[in-house]
């Protein structure tokens, strides 16, 4: 072997770093900050009165049955971490897998401690998803909630649907993909209408000044 | 606007995919026409092919320059091995001290801490053979040894791939002369004119929508108002992800890969990521045709393998809008509607079909990256899976991919020639016993690499102990970590616990035996026909552009790759399926 059998491969390794690491990535995240500045950013969600970001609109968060807390949300799906978005996992039970059936069982017995319009239990809400965060349920898994969701915050279930519309995106041209809510945007249209509803209240026990920034 | 039937998003990517095939085939073709020995010229429609040379030769240039390249230096097949394999190596050592030192080096912005040396040996010989199997979660490595480890990689093993098929062209385009080519510069064509511009092109689309990518952070702080901090990774994802999807990578910044918004965000970004993947692999079985001056036999190899794509691919969608039997269940009452499909590890906004569409791509070509989790398929789909293994993932890889499918074409074109009652030939190449023997020995590496583990695997506790189902499935996971291994595709039936030392050095063997030892064949065999003379096609020579040898390398690509696996599958898939959990 010469010299230059490794000198070249060396080189163009060196040469590689530099382009296909530092320049390709660098590149793409000065046209990112250019052109993309949300994606850039990893797409934060901002409300009034909070500096940090209140969560990220492509990341899941943690709204389940199991929690007494989160009856007045819309719920997600299950996650093996907890939507945990540092790792990323998925339980991996195969359908022959009794734990599988365990788990889905256990959800339905926490569904069907509140109000169910019926007995079919849209598979969206019993399913993990692969990423464990997902940020989107289906319009049923949606729409099989309006009647509890309504029922635990007094918001009407038409308001319900016509926000489930407006946090529905469509697929990709009608042709790929599938139809999903985004149960973040859903739930902070839910906040949104407590916190007024709360304002109104309090508006009626004669404290509205007191009260004019609502923090709750 | 409901969401599309599956027959609709089924016909849709594969009318999609031919177009796209047709395009980058004849784009390739065209990157690779001089290397090949080839008078190819592109059709008149695409002559603007041409006017990209003025973009494209002064980079290579500058590039040539920097490394010390000299385009004209021709290597024989010996040569060229050299040069793929000290390469190779050098990859691996850049590798494999960015894994085992990443805790101190810079970059680190959320403090993870260096691979073990067995972890790091896995991993190094998985990212340098293209085959990105992972035994450890994708958030455990630093952005800097995504930016200038993995991603380094990602863009030199495909091109490793690329750089071989002009050198395999010369066998037939040769007459009695033994030079390959020069494989450095076939190397920075392949980055330069085919790997950068399209995954350049691709990053922004995913950026656009909603992909993050930065290389100055590692996490991003949310207050959530039910859930307290949530912190959420991110990093180069949009970069990273394009080059991992077309350079058939696979290996992603998330564990749960492609099923992640980071990396795959909207339905859009995932139908441009299902079809990079077999684009990259299916324009060069398109370009082949080209090269040795026969386009319809270009399109016939091609029609061969996007039979057996589509068919499979038919299995996995009827599979994945089945139902899931571990969902059967009733509780207070109340039973699961699972009209839908299996959605059990897919995401929501790609639904069952394009997650099934997209699990026959990832295992269709050697890719393997995710976006649902395979172990939560229902059998019919799992089996869809393993028999896309079985036939060495169907069009295998960038650029190796070619040259392991044409061991098929020349073995078919040798038994039909037999069968006729010809002396065998093919392209106007004498087929003899040299050049069979080590067509065999390509065809051989699979299963004995598989099996062999396998048999060893299912009487070894630790790995029986490594299991994360009973049962069947538990057999499918092993069986599915050994073929993604050794046929370099890289995803995982997750869950099988593989970050053991058993795993990490059966699995670390198998990936560089399965790259190099079918590569050194394939040069060898194009060493051997390059220096033979070309004999005039006659009348009674094989055709190889007709539906009889269509139907003939189909044939051969079941009876003599899938049926050697049948056994496996019957312990596997198969089995679960027959025992009733569809």
């Amino acid at each position: 072997m010469n010299r230059q059998d490794l000198a070249v491969p060396l080189r163009l390794l060196g040469v590689s770093l530099l382009v296909f690491g530092l320049l390709y990535q660098g590149s793409l995240m000065a046209i990112g900050d250019a052109v993309f500045p949300n994606s850039s950013a990893g797409s934060p969600v901002y409300v009034d009165g909070q500096e940090q970001p209140v969560g990220s609109q492509m990341i899941g968060q943690q709204f389940r049955p199991g929690q007494p807390e989160d009856v007045q949300y819309f719920w997600s799906r299950p996650s093996a971490n907890d939507y945990n978005a540092m790792t990323s996992a998925s339980t991996n039970w195969g359908p022959t897998n009794p734990l599988l059936s365990e788990r889905v069982r256990a959800d339905l017995q926490n569904i069907s401690q509140y109000e169910t319009p019926d007995d079919s239990v849209p598979v969206n809400l019993v399913s993990e998803s692969g990423s464990s965060y997902d940020a989107h349920i289906s319009p049923a898994a949606a729409e099989y909630q309006v009647l509890r969701v309504a029922n635990q915050t007094g918001i009407s279930e038409q308001r319900l649907n016509e926000m489930i519309d407006e946090a529905t995106k469509e697929p990709w041209l009608g042709i790929w993909g599938h139809e999903r809510v985004n149960v973040l945007e859903l739930n902070l249209m839910v906040r949104d209408a407590l916190n007024e509803q709360n304002e109104t209240d309090q508006n009626s026990d004669m404290n509205a000044s007191e009260i004019a920034n609502g923090d709750h | 606007m409901a969401s599309p039937p599956p027959i609709v998003e089924y016909a849709v990517f594969f009318t999609i995919l031919a177009v796209l095939v047709f395009v980058a085939g004849e784009y390739l073709a065209w990157v690779y026409r001089e290397q090949a020995n080839s008078d190819h010229r592109p059709p008149g429609y695409l002559s603007w092919f041409e006017r990209l040379d003025e973009i494209f030769t002064p980079i290579e240039n500058g590039l040539y320059r920097l490394s010390g390249i000299n385009p004209r230096r021709e290597m024989t097949w010996k040569g060229y091995l050299k040069a793929v394999l000290v390469f190779n190596v050098c990859i691996w050592v850049l590798l494999f001290v960015v894994l085992m030192f990443q805790d101190a080096l810079p970059m680190n912005f959320v403090g993870v801490g260096g691979e073990s040396w067995d972890l790091a040996f896995h991993t190094a010989s998985s990212f340098t053979s293209n085959t990105n199997q992972q035994h450890y979660s994708g958030e455990t490595l630093s952005v800097f040894t995504h930016t200038f480890g993995i991603g380094i990689a990602m863009f030199l093993t495909p091109a490793t791939g690329l750089a071989l098929m002009p050198a395999f062209a010369r066998a037939f385009t040769n007459k009695e002369d033994p030079r390959l080519g020069n494989f450095y510069e076939n190397v920075v064509r392949g980055l330069v004119r085919f790997l950068l511009p399209i995954s350049l092109l691709i990053a922004i689309i995913l950026m656009a929508e909603g992909s993050v990518q930065t290389i100055l952070g590692g996490q991003l702080t949310a207050n959530t108002f039910t859930m307290g901090i949530q912190n959420i990774r991110i990093g180069p994802h949009a970069g990273i992800e394009a080059i991992k999807m077309f350079g058939t990578n696979g290996g992603g910044i998330n564990a749960a890969n492609a099923a992640t918004a980071f990396e795959n965000p909207t339905p859009l970004s995932n139908l441009v990521l299902t079809l990079a993947m077999p684009i990259g692999t299916f324009s060069a079985i398109y370009a082949w045709g080209a090269w040795v001056g026969n386009r319809s036999h270009g399109v016939a190899i091609v029609a061969a393998f996007f039979v057996i794509y589509m068919a499979l691919t038919g299995v996995a969608v009827v599979g994945e809008t089945g139902t899931n039997a571990g969902m059967v269940v009733t509780g207070n009452g109340l039973h699961v509607d699972q009209t839908v499909g299996n959605m059990e590890g897919k995401e929501t906004r790609f639904g069952p079909t394009a997650s099934a569409i997209w699990g026959l791509s990832t295992t269709g070509t050697t890719n393997g990256g995710v976006n649902s989790m395979h172990n939560s398929w229902t059998a019919l789909g799992a089996f869809s899976l393993l028999f896309a293994f079985a036939t060495n993932n169907i069009s295998n890889g960038v650029g190796t991919g070619l040259l392991n499918i044409l061991m098929f074409v020349i073995l078919t074109a040798f038994i039909g020639a037999l069968m006729i009652g010809r002396r065998p030939q093919y392209l106007g190449k004498k087929l003899e016993w040299q050049e069979m023997r080590y067509v065999f020995v390509v065809i051989l590496v699979l299963p004995i690499l598989v099996l062999i583990p396998q048999a060893a695997a299912v009487v070894y506790q630790g790995a029986i102990d490594s299991m994360n189902n009973p049962g069947f499935r538990g057999f499918s996971e092993v069986l599915y970590e050994f073929f993604s291994a050794s046929a370099n595709n890289g995803s995982g039936f997750e869950g099988l616990g593989d970050g053991t030392l058993f795993f990490n050095l059966v699995n670390g063997v198998q990936v560089l035996l399965a790259r190099y030892v079918p590569i050194t064949a394939q040069l060898a065999i194009a060493g051997y026909l390059a220096n033979k003379k070309v004999s005039p096609e006659s009348k009674g020579s094989l055709d190889t552009d007709t539906p009889a040898f269509v139907g003939l390398l189909i044939g051969v690509i079941i009876i003599v790759s899938a049926l050697v696996f049948l056994p496996a599958l019957v312990f596997g898939p198969i089995g679960e399926l027959l025992s009733g959990g569809i």
